[in-house]
């Protein structure tokens, strides 16, 4: 009878303590989600390689799957602030983690609105890595559309372009860039480099209408300079091409790459091409 | 002789198969290698290399804490249960007891090790459709690293206690690990007698990072072949060195 009633005073103790478990575990699990999450320690990734006995890259992983989750969490705020170290701890770890770099740098161009860090990662990474085109060309976009800072963009788009097997649209993108930052004679170079080493159609075409492009830009703004030189020597303006021919500053009447001849309008001096479009 | 090694290395391996220590861990890694399908799923990006780094990561932690925790008891065994009274006593050499009971204990080994790959080339198949059977290569060498471990079980079971064999032969291996660094400090060190010590201490201590390819294999680097032969030759210098250590300290033990 003692031992029954022993047995029921600890069922009891056990069934009280289940009840007051669950609201406890509440509890303590609303206080966690309010307390601001942030990084305490964060060891170098140098010091953590000596320290992993030779599962760096595991370590990298979890690492890694542990920021893509903490980064996607919108509660906490000014999670940035440690990203590019975090980053740089799974890279120092595992050097060769393409994903890591790119992600790294996405997150915090996108969610964190920092491109310089995105690029700081992103250079790393083509650092260690430099067989690896798919870096430069993310590096190249970031600067292309988020920095508007076409001759940097043309260095990644280069960098990219000399890379083994970088598909052909990057090299375009190359020597594109080139022209958007003002070089137009290294792009034009360029686009005539690409229309003769490649081998598909499309690459062709597209290097073709570039370099039509280019060179009617250059053609213009030489013969606009040249009737410019015209007018300082004669003090007024030419009424033909004959007339700059016979002045000796052109060799002949100036033709597009199409072979027709450039328009000239004396009224306004303004140099034309004869087609509105390129062909 | 071989013939006696033989029976004894066969009777190990019945022996450590029904160690349930053996089954547990077997079991714990195949969940990791399983797991590591789960985990990613997590990921943004490429889901085999988290697949194949805890795959192989598993293979190796779990192979050393087999070779641990069923080395260490295996000798210690004998002698607590006074079995060893009744096989020193029958034409059997002490070197052929300890080296049979070494053979066993890496037969039971090699064939967890290969349970273990099997799983992990047979997930990756699943996930991706293609054998990557490159990555034997790295399993090989982790096995290479256990052959040396086991060596030291043994060694360290022939004169201490398991828990104490198991202390030693974790540190053996985290030891292992960390020698690069020594060869590191002989560098940047500027007092000479330290930096002899550094260096002593580096050639004398297992550089287990020899046997670590799993990188490497991972992104699919070239291995030379030449690399993959020092790597066995190392594993098989350094094993032998480390029994006929422990067969000297054996024989000195007195069972009467």
């Amino acid at each position: 009878m003692k031992r029954k009633g022993v047995r029921r005073v600890y069922i009891t103790i056990i069934f009280i303590s289940i009840l007051l478990l669950l609201p406890v575990n509440a509890r303590l699990k609303t206080i966690r989600a309010s307390a601001p999450k942030t990084l305490l320690y964060i060891p170098s990734g140098k010091y953590l390689k000596v320290v992993t006995l030779g599962y760096e890259n595991l370590l990298a992983d979890l690492i890694y799957i542990w920021s893509i989750q903490y980064y996607a969490d919108r509660r906490l705020v000014s999670r940035y602030r440690y990203l590019e170290h975090i980053y740089s701890i799974i890279t120092d770890l595992d050097p060769a983690y393409i994903d890591a770099y790119l992600i790294g740098a996405l997150i915090v161009a996108q969610e964190g609105e920092d491109i310089e860090t995105a690029m700081r990662i992103l250079d790393k990474g083509i650092e260690a890595n430099p067989d690896r085109w798919i870096l430069a060309v993310n590096a190249g976009y970031y600067a292309w559309l988020d920095l508007h800072d076409y001759a940097r963009a043309s260095g990644y788009f280069k960098k990219a372009s000399e890379i083994d097997g970088v598909p052909p649209a990057f090299k375009r993108l190359f020597a594109a860039m080139l022209a958007k930052a003002g070089d137009t004679e290294s792009s034009l170079r360029f686009w005539r480099e690409i229309y003769e080493t490649s081998e598909d159609k499309d690459s062709r075409r597209i290097a073709e209408q570039h370099i039509y492009k280019l060179q009617v830009g250059l053609d213009i703004a030489y013969l606009t300079e040249t009737i410019r030189q015209y007018r300082v020597k004669r003090g007024k303006s030419p009424l033909s091409w004959e007339q700059m021919v016979q002045a000796g500053l052109l060799s002949s009447i100036p033709l597009n790459p199409n072979g027709n001849p450039y328009l000239y309008s004396p009224a306004t001096g303004q140099v034309e091409n004869p087609h509105g479009n390129f062909f | 002789m071989m013939c006696k090694v033989y029976y004894i290395a066969i009777n190990t391996f019945m022996e450590a198969v029904r160690d349930r220590v053996l089954y547990l861990l077997l079991a714990f890694a195949l969940l990791m290698i399983l797991s590591s399908r789960i985990l990613s799923l997590l990921t943004v990006g490429d889901e085999s290399k988290i697949i194949k780094d805890l795959g192989l990561s598993s293979i190796s932690i779990f192979g050393v804490l087999i070779a641990i925790f069923v080395g260490i008891g295996l000798v210690y065994k004998e002698i607590e249960k006074k079995t060893i009274y009744t096989i020193i006593s029958k034409p059997i050499s002490r070197s052929q007891f300890l080296v049979g009971k070494y053979l066993g204990l890496l037969l039971t080994i090699f064939i967890n090790v290969a349970i273990m790959s099997a799983g992990l080339l047979l997930l990756l198949f699943i996930h991706s459709g293609v054998w990557e059977l490159h990555l034997l290569k790295a399993v090989l060498l982790i096995f290479c690293e256990t052959i040396v471990i086991t060596a030291f079980a043994i060694l360290f079971s022939t004169f201490s206690t398991p828990m104490l064999s198991a202390i030693f032969t974790l540190s053996v291996y985290v030891i292992g690990h960390i020698t690069e660094n020594l060869y590191g400090f002989t560098h940047a060190l500027e007092e000479q007698s330290v930096r002899f010590f550094c260096s002593v201490a580096y050639y004398m201590l297992p550089n287990l990072q020899h046997f670590d390819i799993k990188a490497e294999v991972v992104y699919e680097v070239p291995i030379g072949s030449d690399f993959i032969f020092y790597s066995l030759l190392y594993c098989l210098l350094y094993s032998t060195i480390t029994i006929l250590f422990a067969n000297l300290i054996f024989s000195r033990r007195d069972f009467t």
